[in-house]
């Protein structure tokens, strides 16, 4: 084998697209102004009933209980993860490390629902 | 207050106490009654026997009675009976399952759709105006589960105070810190607002996972059954694709029914075990001896041999 092949086996971000190099660290501002950027399109839509006194709580019922629901996600797979990787370490002890799963997905699910709750009281 | 009447108000004889009789509250009366019986039921075929059967009184006979006892030895053997020891648990059983099997009756007594049963008469008959007299669940009524909540509250407090005592009951909630090392005491304070917090917060925290478990759970249910008569404000109606997305909506309301089994299940037994779980926070733990005496150990090794 000679240098140019060895050279090839290792993967270089250059040697695929050469010429265009894009950094994708520094597209964040970008994409944070453009999301900000676009609330001046749709903000003739939010102040079309801006005079009604509670005018963004359809809104913020849908955003709290979307970001409760992430937190949620989280914790159940970690708790899934954990009780996959101790049955396997020890598969006699299955039935109990399931049981100890549900119950604590149960919990975790309960505070997600909190903020569900949350979302409930937003009146309007 | 003639603010809404019922179906109920209706009837000469129930009269004024119609118009506050809301279905959950018809259900909570249904389910304790139907509990009341099927326990009453089971427990006269569980309990062991004259002595005249000889052998065969110890054995439980009939199906709802081997499936409250199966269900009812699991959860006293493994799951309350390492929390709470020997004698609370004997002093509590009657109390937490009580609750647990009262809980399961309402939120599976949801499950049943008599109210959409009752729309689906009434449109036959063509009266799309009327008012629901039977069915829902008790348990997705925040004003329920608070009265459960609050029945666990009591009980909490009935043991800790009988256990520990007022001043007792003090000195838990700072956790052993004025016991500690003087420089610790700085920090009695916070920690002891937030066990009192916690005090009123956990059984709050108990109704509100009941309530939004239940009726989210009925909420969801119903957003995804509404999808086909949604469909059909954009697809043709009555056409193929119409009859797709309801077939595919059906199998996956189906599924979700079969989970809210699940957690009508599940939610019961949490509730239960987490009473369980602060009642049995605020009782003594059991110190170990710090120091064990060479000669007492060597006497128990003797003993045993």
């Amino acid at each position: 084998m000679n240098g140019f092949q060895i050279q090839r086996l290792t993967k270089d971000a250059s040697a695929s697209h050469p010429e265009i190099r894009i950094p994708m660290n520094k597209l964040i501002p970008l994409f944070v102004f453009t999301l900000l950027g676009s609330l001046v399109i749709v903000e003739p839509a939010l102040a079309a009933d801006g005079d009604m006194p509670n005018w963004g709580s359809g809104i913020g019922k849908g955003i709290a209980a979307g970001l409760a629901v992430i937190g949620a996600g989280i914790g159940i797979g970690r708790i899934g993860a954990g009780a996959c990787e101790a049955t396997a370490r020890q598969p006699e002890m299955g039935g109990r490390i399931f049981v100890n799963m549900i119950l604590t997905a149960a919990l975790v699910e309960g505070v997600a629902l909190f903020g569900v709750v949350v979302g409930f009281l937003m009146v309007g | 207050m003639n603010q809404q009447e019922t179906l109920w108000s209706e009837i000469q004889w129930v009269g004024e106490i119609g118009n506050v009789a809301s279905t959950h509250v018809i259900m909570l009366v249904t389910g304790g009654i139907l509990l009341l019986f099927a326990m009453l039921l089971a427990s006269k075929r569980i309990r062991t026997g004259a002595d005249a059967e000889g052998n065969a009184r110890y054995v439980t006979k009939g199906r709802l009675a081997q499936i409250i006892e199966v269900m009812f030895l699991y959860l006293r053997d493994e799951m309350i009976q390492p929390i709470l020891g020997e004698k609370q648990t004997r002093r509590w059983t009657p109390f937490l399952f009580t609750t647990f099997f009262f809980i399961l009756t309402l939120n599976l007594l949801g499950m049943i759709p008599m109210q959409d049963l009752h729309h689906f008469l009434h449109h036959f008959v063509g009266k799309d105006d009327y008012l629901p007299a039977f069915g829902g669940t008790a348990t997705a009524n925040i004003n329920t589960t608070a009265v459960l909540a609050l029945c666990a509250f009591v009980a909490i407090q009935i043991h800790s105070f009988r256990e520990l005592g007022f001043m007792g009951w003090l000195d838990h909630l700072t956790c052993g810190l004025t016991k500690g090392p003087k420089g610790l005491l700085l920090v009695v304070p916070i920690v002891f607002a937030v066990e009192f917090a916690g005090v009123f917060i956990k059984p709050i925290a108990l109704a509100i996972r009941l309530f939004a478990n239940m009726m989210g759970g009925h909420i969801l249910l119903a957003t995804i059954i509404m999808l086909p008569s949604m469909a059909q404000l954009g697809l043709e109606p009555g056409g193929g694709s119409w009859w797709a997305v309801s077939a595919a909506t059906g199998l996956f309301a189906m599924a979700l029914t079969i989970l809210e089994l699940f957690v009508a299940f599940l939610q019961a037994f949490v509730f239960m075990f987490l009473t369980a779980v602060f009642i049995s926070l605020m009782s003594h733990e059991e110190h170990e001896e710090e120091d064990h005496d060479a000669d007492d150990v060597a006497a128990e090794v003797a003993a045993i041999h």
